[in-house]
């Protein structure tokens, strides 16, 4: 390999590093808007740590995804179903033998387009829903104590 | 600007399968996953760094110096690898009496066949499979670190020491490849693996390459699945982005691939996070 041949390949290596330091850095500082998608670890562990009063969290649907997925909450948290979507759904527990995983959290009817489901959550555990509508559409709430 | 889109598609089909059937896997897995801490970057201590730079250094060294040890590592590990990652996948679908005898009849076919098509299948299973496990032990901003810190050691081993270019020589002629076999236009592949060399009809994607992304996509799963599916979306382009390298370099030789599919990955966690996905 030649200088000459070495040298801009060195300079778009150089380039292509620093911009994924960039990338990182705007990760952090963009981060810190959205620390449960951008948990560090030390998000995990105050949370555990912390005295806290209850929160309330939001999932919105569209597109026929819950996002987030699978979201994490202490016990005495509200999660807010929020439909974005154009057509109505309806958030039910999933349910082993027709026994649902967590009885009273389904949604007593559809939720409309632009429209709010809330639930707060009494006990601790992993609780799986879905869209009645569509029960390939599902998520996961985790609820620590 | 040379742009070769047929080569390009012969790389991403395989590349793009793990990164959907990792991140299915993932999702699947998650139940699983969900009562266990991911790692945090903090929880690596120095001296878990050291012990795995030394064996990393060992193995590399025994296995450009001592080729015939080297040989029967690389297969044995190769192999391991095959019906740990095949194993998960199965494990998905069957039970695990049964997802353990379709491992082991796939890392067996794919010893006794020994072909590119064969090749390029078990890799899409033991990449999805193992990506998958570990990215949903890891936290997103850790496999973010280890994208950079693989970026870097990518360019060091390949420019600078050139160890990395000796071991994947080591691999080849040991006929235990970690990535998939690529046959450019006019080649098929139901080619032997034994007939294979990088740079005449073959092209290398190495495991790294195609395992980081997944890392990350994996990682997301556990928060959210949209955010997952932007991130393999966007580590397409950043293959692009090294398929272009590639192409238009003055002579052809091996390069360093992960750089760009690292960048363009953590650019689309960075957009996920922006959206607020």
């Amino acid at each position: 390999m030649t200088n000459s041949d070495f040298k801009p390949k060195g300079a778009l290596w150089l380039f292509i590093i620093l911009v994924l330091v960039g990338f990182v850095w705007a990760v952090l500082y963009f981060g810190r808007s959205n620390p449960l998608l951008a948990n560090n670890g030390q998000a995990f562990s105050s949370r555990q740590t912390n005295a806290r009063q209850p929160r309330t969290y939001t999932v919105f649907y569209g597109l026929g995804v819950f996002s987030p997925t699978n979201i994490r909450v202490h016990v005495g948290d509200s999660v807010r179903f929020q439909n974005d979507s154009k057509t109505p759904i309806r958030v039910v527990s999933d349910s082993l033998n027709g026994v649902p995983d967590l009885a009273g959290f389904d949604s007593i009817g559809e939720i409309p387009p632009d429209s709010v489901f809330s639930y707060t959550f009494g006990q601790a555990g992993i609780f799986g829903y879905h869209n009645v509508k569509n029960p390939n559409e599902e998520g996961t709430v985790i609820v620590r104590p | 600007m040379v742009i070769r889109i047929n080569n390009f598609v012969r790389i991403m089909i395989p590349f793009g399968l793990t990164q959907v059937l990792g991140i299915y896997a993932a999702y699947k897995f998650l139940p699983d996953f969900l009562a266990i801490q991911p790692a945090g970057f903090s929880q690596f201590s120095f001296l878990d760094l050291i012990i795995l730079a030394a064996f990393a250094v060992v193995f590399i060294f025994v296995a450009v110096r001592f080729k015939k040890v080297g040989s029967v590592a690389f297969r044995g590990f190769l192999a391991l690898l095959i019906f740990s990652g095949t194993q998960a996948i199965w494990g998905i679908w069957f039970a695990p009496l049964v997802s353990t005898v379709l491992a082991l009849a796939v890392t067996v076919l794919f010893w006794f066949l020994r072909n590119v098509i064969m090749q390029n299948i078990a890799m899409v299973f033991t990449l999805a499979g193992i990506g998958a496990v570990l990215g949903l032990s890891l936290l997103p901003m850790t496999v973010i670190y280890i994208l950079v810190i693989f970026s870097f050691y990518d360019i060091i081993a390949v420019y600078k020491t050139g160890h990395m270019i000796k071991l994947a020589q080591a691999m080849i002629e040991s006929r235990a490849i970690f990535g998939f076999v690529i046959p450019e236009p006019g080649q098929t592949a139901r080619r032997k693996i034994s007939s294979v060399t990088p740079g005449q009809g073959f092209m290398i994607l190495g495991s790294g390459d195609v395992i980081f992304p997944l890392l990350l996509s994996a990682s997301l799963v556990r928060i959210s699945l949209l955010s997952a599916g932007i991130v393999a979306v966007f580590s397409i382009p950043g293959l692009l982005l090294m398929h272009l390298i590639f192409t238009n370099q003055k002579s052809r030789r091996p390069m360093a691939a992960l750089p760009p599919i690292a960048l363009l990955t953590i650019l689309g966690y960075l957009v996920a996070i922006i959206s607020n996905f």
